[in-house]
């Protein structure tokens, strides 16, 4: 599991994730995924490179957009592949996190909050 | 096939201690055993989410701090379904008497908890929960094709 985060603009940071989010990869990047999240008002999290996302790794991004919405923030989900967003709509979270697929819309929507 | 009667495949099975770190050698075992058995690719997937769910909370909740235990799985397919066995002697735990959460109205109300049960019951087309003597028995069932 791989984590790279791009500053786009005041506040606003788009986070790149690669490999399962599952026990093994969340505990990779939960302390710097929890910081970027309790520091940016907008964020964007490019999931096109997360294969697998189990239970433990929508807790990491349920507990990342809860600290974001706190401060009035948006946290926004971005290019999920199909199974992947199929996990997080029968678990009710895109309901939660607006899913995008363009980049330039879902930075624009961030950087509007932030 | 003969009327009535299923044809079974030989059973894989792998041993895990309940530690975290074990899990990694899960993932790649489950892909090694669907390549013998051929199953389709959204079985596949179901297969990798729902063990995943089932032994992250055996390992996390089923037994004492410090104590040493094995998981046991196991996989096998019929003609018609792809099952998959989790035993473990820890504390009774069945996961179909667990009461779900709802679907959440909104983030700040969103409850953290319970989520892998919600997805294993969602992705599972068949759960079986069995309590005999010291040992929980969790077998759950997917379309094989």
């Amino acid at each position: 599991m791989k984590m790279a985060v791009e500053p786009v603009g005041p506040g606003v940071v788009k986070v790149i994730l690669d490999g399962r989010l599952d026990v093994a990869g969340s505990g990779i990047i939960d302390l710097q995924f929890s910081a970027i999240a309790g520091s940016h008002r907008g964020v964007v999290v490019d999931l096109a490179g997360v294969s697998f996302l189990a239970s433990i790794g929508i807790r990491t991004l349920l507990l990342g957009a809860k600290a974001v919405q706190r401060r009035g923030g948006s946290f926004i989900l971005l290019n999920p592949v199909e199974e992947v967003e199929r996990v997080l709509e029968v678990m009710g979270m895109t309901d939660l996190m607006p899913v995008f697929h363009d980049a330039d819309t879902a930075l624009a929507a961030a950087a509007a909050q932030a | 096939m003969t009327d009535g009667l299923l044809t079974v495949s030989e059973v894989y099975s792998l041993t895990l201690r309940n530690d975290r770190a074990e899990l990694a050698r899960m993932a790649p075992w489950i892909d090694d055993v669907i390549a013998r058995l051929g199953v389709a690719a959204g079985t596949a997937h179901a297969l990798h989410l729902c063990l995943e769910e089932a032994v992250v909370n055996v390992v996390d909740y089923a037994f004492e701090p410090d104590t040493s235990h094995d998981v046991h799985i196991a996989l096998w397919r019929d003609d018609a379904a792809m099952h998959a066995e989790v035993v473990d002697d820890g504390r009774p735990f069945d996961p179909l008497s667990y009461s779900l959460p709802g679907a959440p109205n909104d983030l700040k109300s969103a409850e953290i908890g319970g989520l892998g049960i919600k997805l294993m019951r969602s992705y599972a087309a068949r759960v079986d929960y069995q309590r005999s003597g010291k040992t929980n028995r969790l077998v759950l069932s997917f379309p094989a094709e």
